[in-house]
């Protein structure tokens, strides 16, 4: 598939073919719109906005913003790649998205003004940490220990409850999906909605009345 | 080292349940192929064997040790642990510890299911 595209039709381009080279292009779409997305969400948390869909179009306005760092001067990047194997493409890929996510994410003014007594460089600091998915995996891991902590160590599967929560929760996944990518553990819909119905009322009994 | 690709995963279950989709590229066909001689490879004692030895007791060192091997994360997949509760324990245990793995498995997952989604809409 690169060495489609990096064959592009007409002007200056390699004189490659124009159907194959629109094919092309929509097989990249269909296989790294998904990496670019992620890369995107990891570099530059959903904190950062008010509402779920402001953050959807920054990752949109992302993934077109490393489209068009692919594409300028008559695919010049692109031809450039000398990756001969795909994961060396998607590394190129990942940190392109990578740079561009955390230029945009310096750009948006934060929510909550941080605290006054805490100095310029500090907040720098602060600042990178939020930038690099610092925060998603210090969440990731306050979730899990939290349950963790609550769960004890009596249940036989309390791993297997923990992990479908984690999917649902933190990866987003729907229980259909959690129990379709599951099935080979013998994880069925009814063993993902009593998992994830479990681990919510022990997090409910938490809560304050 | 090959990375985990979802989608791949997909087209080779399709495949498996004779239901490939006919206008897959040269390439895909190529790959899908490949990762289908890895699977009948690794028979589900040896994948056991791989994954005892391979998973790491806490969170890896970065997202290359675990679960980006593709050879584990096919063997995974597609053969699961059937009766080990012991190995899918440490597994799941694993995942719940591991940000890296688990992040991956959920972007191997989305491409997996998304996949198989198109197809069935087709």
């Amino acid at each position: 598939m690169l060495s489609i595209l990096q064959n592009p039709p007409g002007n200056g381009g390699g004189g490659g073919d124009y159907h194959l080279f629109n094919e092309g292009w929509s097989h990249f779409l269909d296989r790294y719109r998904a990496l670019i997305a992620t890369t995107v969400k990891r570099f530059c948390g959903e904190n950062k906005f008010t509402n779920a869909s402001e953050y959807n179009k920054f990752i949109d306005d992302i993934t077109y913003d490393v489209l068009e760092i692919l594409i300028e001067k008559n695919y010049k990047v692109i031809r450039q790649i000398k990756a001969t194997a795909e994961w060396q493409f998607k590394g190129y890929l990942f940190i392109v998205t990578k740079n561009e996510s955390i230029k945009a994410c310096k750009k948006i003014p934060p929510i909550d003004a941080y605290d006054d007594n805490v100095r310029a460089d500090q907040r720098e600091v602060v600042r990178e940490f939020e930038n690099t998915g610092y925060q998603r995996w210090e969440n990731f891991h306050n979730m899990a220990s939290s349950i963790r902590d609550k769960q004890g160590t009596r249940s036989k599967n309390r791993h297997r409850d923990l992990h479908i929560f984690l999917l649902s929760s933190f990866g987003g996944f729907s229980n259909e999906d959690i129990s379709r990518a599951l099935s080979k553990e013998g994880v069925t819909m009814k063993i993902v909605t009593n998992s994830i119905h479990r681990i919510k009322g022990m997090l409910n009994n938490r809560l304050p009345e | 080292m090959d990375y985990p690709d979802g989608r791949l995963f997909a087209l080779l279950q399709l495949k498996l349940d004779g239901e490939s989709p006919a206008d897959l590229s040269e390439e895909d066909r190529a790959k899908i192929e490949e990762l289908e001689r890895k699977l009948k490879s690794q028979s589900t004692e040896t994948l056991w064997k791989k994954v005892a030895k391979g998973l790491p007791n806490r969170e890896c060192k970065d997202e290359n040790e675990f679960f980006a091997r593709e050879d584990i994360c096919l063997g995974l997949m597609f053969h699961g642990f059937k009766d080990s509760d012991e190995d899918r324990n440490r597994y799941f245990q694993h995942m719940n510890t591991c940000f890296y793995c688990f992040e991956l498995y959920s972007d191997v997952m989305r491409g997996y299911l998304s996949e198989l989604e198109k197809h069935k809409n087709r």
